[in-house]
């Protein structure tokens, strides 16, 4: 435990360095820019942004991009309250009330107890994530290559079940990420495998591109069909908190948090059904659950601290195992590994400077969004007036000079129109984008693990059915997968059996 | 009930046709070696997964087109040709950026999104290109110490 705080306090040593609290703060003011442009949520802010961090060393690296993920999440916040279109399904729960509350005349108060829950949600949970991820690492030592395979095959059932409105096209998505995920040199024989004679594909198709395309450009793409967005009537209000407010507020993100990172761990659960959940129970809990959808305080505090949460504990899969519990994590993950930090269990071991530094940079992201972040809301405000015809194009600006500098490549920047336009369509068509991101990133990893399971039982799948934690991941996943088909059945079979009433037989 | 879904169909003839270029590719690799599981084994597995969700896509449009979403997907023919102006200008700086230079192919860049999707001005157009081009260049170059392409011109 001593050694731990040893290194928690060496990590803020490394976070706290002045060249680092710059790059801190720039991260936070980044951060919070792009993810409260509406249409723009906190992955795609990310997608947009992490390429800045490419040219740097890796702790200042590390301290930007925690700074951008909180400020990405509290950026999503400041649209929800204000203007009621959140970035994200996190924040949704969040407008209900806060808007309701800025058209009362509180939106500055709403703000200002959404960036205290975030704040606590946040803080809190760092913590819980520090104490936490040791143990799970060196359960998650013990584990051999068919553990590993069946936890990411559990990992995905998980995302697409709970993360996809329909499972075939969270499947369909999953699929296709995997396949992508195969093109390159092949890892053992060193082939080149479905790279169509194209040099450029030998090392894969690189990552980076195909996430800004995804998320930065498809989403672009998606908001261009009506580019006269622009928010000009908002008007924030003096951000104070009444006692009551305050009382009303603390045990709603004590709730909200604890619930939060319950459900953040989840791998696919996100920060959706934490924030749903928390409102659901300030609603249930309260003595006038009536007043709820009028600007209740409870429910702008609980939802933003689950939210917070939520997002940190998804963090613990992570750091822990290497598997990333969202897609926004998964874009971390993709961006720390771009930065030679390999997430997983041995980088409390290899790496345990990197991992304590972006611990400390957690603490230190969350209060400089606190501090900071206050103060700037009318700023931010102004900047929402600017239409969208000016910011669209500094933003596909960031997008081509961050996919063209990883790599000098041509090729990258072709890559960013190719899934831009497969981002857009995916979005028409309803297929979720997280999946794609995630399988980028573990489908490597799964094959690794299926090739040198089969490899270890001389080509017996039976492998997997022997050993009693596989077993268990495999039929969790068959479960997950098997749900929501299961519920279809059963939703078909009463509705057959429930007699037609004769107005109804048209 | 509603009628066959024309965009679903598509995209599971479009989906299943991925299936067949990547099964076509696992098989023309080794499957098995003595070692183990060879380069064209876990695609071809994939392959195989992709076509049966892709016939699953199929049955789903053409038979229970009601469970699929409704897509407005050709709506405002403005709108496809501001999507298709992004585009074309993102693949033209993906073709020209090294030949041509940074500075001159982001300034033409910014200019066609501020004078096309944006409808500004042509001198405001130009004048913004020119400030957020040489920001950019300011910015990644002088501070970030990016390398950015200089082009034959050395621009």
């Amino acid at each position: 435990m001593s050694e731990n705080l040893s290194l928690l306090l060496s990590g803020f040593g490394n976070a706290l360095r002045l060249e680092n609290l710059v790059f801190a703060f720039a991260g936070c003011f980044l951060g919070t820019l792009v993810g409260m442009l509406p249409g723009l949520g906190p992955s795609a802010a990310i997608a947009i942004l992490l390429p800045i961090t490419a040219a740097m060393d890796p702790t200042a690296a590390i301290v930007m991009l925690a700074a951008i993920y909180y400020g990405c999440q509290y950026g999503d916040t400041i649209t929800a309250v204000l203007f009621n279109t959140p970035g994200t399904g996190g924040a949704a729960m969040t407008a209900v009330e806060g808007h309701m509350m800025a058209k009362q005349g509180r939106a500055g108060t709403a703000l200002a107890i959404a960036a205290i829950a975030s704040f606590v949600g946040g803080t809190v949970t760092v913590g819980l994530l520090a104490m936490i991820a040791l143990p799970l690492t060196s359960l998650a030592l013990s584990f051999g290559p068919p553990e590993f395979f069946a936890l990411i095959v559990l990992s995905l059932a998980l995302v697409v079940t709970l993360g996809s409105s329909s499972t075939l096209r969270g499947l369909i998505t999953t699929v296709f990420g995997l396949i992508l995920a195969m093109v390159g040199t092949d890892p053992v024989m060193g082939l080149p495998r479905l790279t169509f004679g194209q040099m450029h594909l030998l090392d894969g198709v690189a990552f980076i591109p195909v996430i800004i395309g995804l998320f930065g450009v498809g989403e672009i793409l998606k908001n261009l069909e009506d580019p006269t967005n622009s928010f000009r009537e908002a008007v924030v209000s003096k951000l104070r908190i009444t006692r009551d407010d305050a009382r009303r507020s603390a045990p709603a993100i004590a709730r909200g948090t604890v619930l939060g990172f319950l459900i953040g761990i989840i791998p696919g659960m996100g920060t959706i059904p934490a924030a749903f959940m928390s409102y659901v129970t300030e609603k249930r809990l309260s003595r006038t659950p009536e007043r709820f959808g009028t600007g209740m305080i409870e429910g702008v505090a609980g939802p933003e601290s689950a939210n917070n949460a939520a997002a940190n504990g998804a963090l613990l899969p992570l750091l822990t195992l290497g598997i990333p519990g969202s897609g926004v994590v998964a874009i971390l993950m993709g961006a720390l590994m771009m930065n030679g930090i390999v997430p997983g269990p041995l980088m409390f071991e290899e790496q345990s400077d990197l991992v304590w530094t972006l611990i400390a940079s957690m603490y230190v992201g969350n209060v400089i969004l606190l501090v900071l972040n206050l103060p700037f809301i009318p700023m931010w405000v102004s900047i929402l007036r600017i239409p969208y015809s000016f910011l669209f194009p500094v933003i596909l600006g960031f997008t081509i000079v961050g996919a063209y500098s990883l790599a000098n490549s041509q090729f990258d920047l072709g890559l960013i129109a190719v899934f831009g336009l497969i981002g857009y369509i995916m979005r028409k068509l309803d297929f979720p984008l997280v999946p794609i991101i995630m399988t980028l990133i573990l489908g490597p990893m799964m094959e690794g693990g299926l090739r040198r399971s089969l490899e270890m039982s001389q080509g017996d799948f039976t492998i997997f059915l022997q050993r009693p934690i596989t077993a268990g991941f495999l039929t969790l996943a068959v479960v997950f997968l098997l749900l929501p088909l299961m519920s279809g059945v059963r939703r078909r079979l009463k509705r057959a059996s429930t007699p037609v009433s004769p107005g109804e037989t048209d | 009930m509603r009628h066959m879904h024309p965009t679903y169909t598509i995209t599971a003839i479009v989906l299943l046709l991925v299936a067949g270029v990547v099964g076509q590719q696992a098989v023309s690799m080794r499957f098995y070696t003595v070692l183990g599981p060879g380069a064209g084994f876990f695609p071809a597995i994939l392959a195989g997964v992709l076509a049966l969700l892709s016939l699953g896509l199929l049955y789903q449009a053409i038979f229970r087109a009601d469970t699929l979403p409704e897509i407005g997907f050709v709506a405002d023919p403005l709108a496809y040709a501001r999507i298709g102006t992004v585009l074309v200008a993102l693949m033209a700086i993906a073709v020209f950026i090294e030949d041509l230079g940074f500075r001159p192919m982001m300034a033409l860049f910014f200019f066609v999104m501020f004078a096309v999707l944006g409808r500004h001005r042509l001198v405001l157009s130009a004048a913004l290109a020119l400030v957020l081009t040489f920001a950019y260049h300011f910015f990644f170059k002088g501070l970030l110490n990016v390398p950015l392409p200089s082009g034959a011109f050395g621009l």
